[in-house]
């Protein structure tokens, strides 16, 4: 039964009758994943220090190691392991610890159709990435890097002021770090109840001022690495150009016929917003690399097949996986199908990203618009 | 010389009139006085009568006076606003009829209830309101009579309020639980809807095996050939994994039903719990209401500790409050797992326990409670019972929780409590509480 192409999943709990219970529910899954079962981090550990594992599923509160140590180790040397939580309840404190290791939050109780399906959807992620190393730079994303100029921003907000939860809006939903973070912790059960198709906005709404300002504290956005001014500036200009990618989509949706509620000119503004993830996601795991190798592109054509050439992959792919994986109900690769030429293999996917079949409608209305803007507003 | 004799006389009398007339003078100036005197005395007298009067008249107390029969004498407006009643009404009543817990008897009883210091009663006013009153009673001796002044607060309103922020500290804590008991609650959901999955699994499963054994069956009843369905059998038996299904399945069952016993278990002591209780104390099981503390805040403390519980079996039921004991209970359960948790701040290996022992002492149990966290500071020791102190970090400790258990405890239920403590070794927290509530 050990078969080695299986996928290999650990689940990790301090009681043991969660784990015996999560053994026999997913009985039936024992021909498709190999799975080990650890009664607490330690024991975890062990078990990621002897066998290959590719998710792992941790309960929070334990005693010794918890969860958020756990995670934290798994990220810092295993970062390619896909990382879930499946908890009852836990201390904001640790939430805070755990929003950077880990890819998804689930809630106890959590069935196990319900456990398939989401550990089956990032296994996908992984198959969409072919090589190894592409699913590492996006499995080893904590936060998309945001500008400095955006972070020092947020550190100047003086909570006393008026306009104080104004002005903090205004950054959170112009940059492309914080607002994916803002979208991925209200998609799975971080803060509370997940929500599908969410926009920004409502995900701001939905986290609230408070956790936001906590995450800011709580050193969330401030991405671990060091930088050069080239790619600092990099992240200025794709920011910038994501912003006129989202608002000018957003107009063409206004006077366009199409009857346009809340939701679908949120999800147009998102994606716009979050349209060039993938080339944040190149960077923070290639370096200048990613930028000497497309740094020549003189369109949005160009750059796919530097991309591609280079590192095998395109912006496009690590952009859904990393949407896929926090489970971010974006139609990226919708986005993504519209605007690029049919030159390149087509990702393995039947439209996973939209997980909802509503969602499917939604994504037909917002991709016109996204599509147009981005062959409108000049390439970046 | 006859002249003479008469001047002399005229002189004489003269002279005695004269000394007549100052006499006269004097003592009419002497009623004078004495009468201007008089006048200032009954100025005064009526000064000091009219001030009396109206401090009796003003002051916020009722303030009622009665003779050694009982009967009332003095009965000021504060007091007819505190009983309901007229002056007049009160005049033709004895003091003890204004109370429902006040009896003099034929008169013997009145000196048991002068006391030190102010107690509480109750009455019933005139539109049928039960009023809560703190009275002080003192005994006025003099020369010709004994009578007695009562001094009479209204508390009424002031227990109200601390009955509804006793009450809105318990739908807090009971709030703060809630997220607990959520967790306690959704782990054993957790693994009984995965057994009871398994189950159906494996029933199904079963199903399928034993139709091929109904296929036997039947073959073997028609003298058929039995070899297909034998392999059919073994097959299917190798398949689901028999040997696994026939150990997991009772495993299985058994674990779904501690499961839901758990949750059960959780639920009834929650709504223990959280019940607005009577306003009547009621004789209650000690130990019993110290497990439902316990299991309520489970959440709270098997992270930092373990719960030892050493109940004497010979403890009484005790005559209280029980809701007022849940909490009291809870806060010092509480209190002990917050200070294990500080102190493994400092020392992550530490093991943590919180010790509960009951015991019966005369006509008292004692309680106790003990840790192992971080201790007090004498300076801590001594302000734990002040309203507002905590020694949490802001917005995590109201600086209730203490002084909560010493009004529940002591006030309510005429206990005491002790305190020891060591800093950086641990807390001891004593209480005895008397089986039966003295009057």
């Amino acid at each position: 039964m050990t078969d080695s192409k299986n996928k290999h999943v650990l689940f990790v709990d301090d009681e043991k009758n969660i784990l015996s219970g999560i053994r026999r529910s997913l009985r039936a899954q024992r021909q498709v994943w190999d799975m080990s079962f650890a009664q607490g981090g330690e024991e975890a550990i062990e078990v990621l220090r002897s066998a290959q594992v590719d998710l792992i599923v941790s309960d929070m509160r334990m005693p010794e190691t918890d969860g958020s140590e756990l995670l934290h180790w798994v990220a810092a040397n295993q970062p390619h392991v896909i990382r879930m939580v499946l908890s009852g309840q836990c201390h904001k404190s640790k939430l805070l610890k755990i929003v950077n290791n880990a890819h998804q939050f689930l809630t106890k109780p959590s069935d196990a159709e319900h456990l398939i399906e989401k550990i089956d959807l990032a296994f996908k992620t992984l198959e969409n990435s072919g090589k190894q190393n592409v699913h590492n730079a996006v499995a080893s994303v904590g936060t998309i890097p945001s500008p400095a100029s955006a972070i020092s921003r947020l550190q100047q907000v003086q909570l006393d002021d008026d306009n104080a939860e104004s002005q903090l809006k205004d950054i959170c939903v112009k940059d492309i770090g914080i607002s994916s973070k803002l979208l991925q912790l209200c998609s799975s059960s971080f803060f509370g109840t997940p929500l599908s198709h969410v926009s920004i906005e409502d995900a701001y709404a939905a986290l609230g001022a408070d956790t936001i300002c906590n995450l800011i504290e709580a050193g969330v956005f401030v991405a671990n690495h060091q930088r050069s001014d080239r790619i600092e500036q990099f992240l200025e200009m794709i920011n910038e150009h994501s912003q006129r990618v989202a608002k000018r989509s957003v107009q063409l949706l206004h006077d366009s016929e199409v009857e346009a509620n809340g939701l679908t000119k949120g999800m147009t503004y998102a994606g716009g917003m979050l349209h060039s993830i993938g080339r944040l996601i190149f960077v923070s795991y290639w370096g200048e690399a990613y930028l000497d190798a497309t740094q020549a592109a003189s369109d949005h054509q160009d750059l796919l097949d530097a991309e591609m050439e280079e590192f095998g992959t395109t912006h496009q792919i690590l952009g859904s996986n990393l949407l896929r994986l926090w489970y971010i109900d974006l139609p990226l690769n919708e986005i993504a199908k519209a605007s690029s030429s049919s030159s390149f293999p087509e990702q393995k996917t039947d439209n996973e990203s939209v997980f909802q079949v509503s969602g499917r409608q939604i994504t037909e209305q917002v991709c016109p618009f996204l599509r147009q803007a981005i062959e409108q507003e000049s390439f970046a | 010389m006859e002249q003479e004799v008469w001047q002399r006389r005229v002189n004489r009398e003269r002279a005695a009139r004269n000394e007549a007339e100052a006499f006269l003078e004097s003592k009419s100036r002497e009623l004078y006085l004495a009468n201007q005197k008089l006048t200032k005395m009954a100025d005064a007298w009526r000064y000091e009568n009219e001030k009396n009067q109206a401090i009796l008249d003003n002051a916020a107390e009722g303030i009622v006076t009665f003779e050694a029969d009982g009967n009332i004498a003095t009965f000021n407006p504060a007091a007819e606003r505190i009983f309901g009643i007229s002056i007049e009404a009160a005049m033709l009543r004895n003091f003890d009829e204004l109370f429902d817990d006040i009896r003099f008897g034929d008169g013997a009883e009145i000196d048991s209830y002068v006391l030190d210091e102010a107690k509480e009663y109750c009455a019933t006013d005139a539109n049928g309101n039960t009023r809560v009153l703190n009275v002080a009673l003192t005994k006025a001796e003099s020369n010709r009579a004994i009578s007695f002044v009562a001094v009479i607060q209204d508390r009424t309103k002031k227990r109200a309020l601390e009955a509804q922020l006793a009450v809105a500290q318990k739908m807090e804590s009971v709030g703060h639980l809630a997220a607990g008991i959520a967790h306690e609650i959704n782990t054993p959901i957790q693994y009984v809807g995965d057994n009871t999955r398994f189950l159906q699994e494996a029933f199904d499963d079963l199903t399928g095996l034993l139709g091929l054994y109904e296929k036997l069956l039947f073959a073997v009843e028609q003298g058929a050939a039995t070899d297909t369905v034998i392999n059919e059998i073994q097959k299917s038996a190798e398949e689901i994994d028999l040997e696994f299904l026939a150990e997991e399945i009772p495993q299985a069952t058994e674990q779904a039903i501690n499961g839901t016993g758990r949750v059960a278990k959780i639920v009834r002591a929650m709504k223990e719990f959280s019940h607005p209780g009577t306003e009547k104390q009621v004789a209650v099981a000690i130990n019993h209401v110290l497990e439902t503390a316990a299991t309520v805040s489970r959440n709270e403390w098997k992270y930092v500790a373990e719960m030892e519980t050493d109940f004497g079996e010979d403890v009484p039921d005790v005559t209280c409050y029980v809701g007022d004991l849940n909490q009291a209970f809870l806060n010092l359960i509480v209190n002990a797992a917050h200070a294990i948790e500080k102190r493994q701040e400092n020392e992550p290996e530490h093991k943590g326990w919180i010790r509960i022992s009951t015991r019966r002492v005369d006509e008292q149990v004692q309680l106790i409670f003990s840790d192992n966290g971080c201790g007090m500071s004498n300076d801590t020791k001594e302000k734990i019972f002040q309203p507002f102190f905590t020694t949490k970090p802001v917005g995590q400790g109201t600086g209730q929780g203490m002084s909560m258990v010493q009004r529940f405890i002591v006030e309510r239920h005429s206990g005491s409590i002790s305190v020891q403590s060591q800093e950086g070794a641990g807390s001891e927290i004593s209480i005895l509480l008397p089986v039966i509530p003295p009057r």
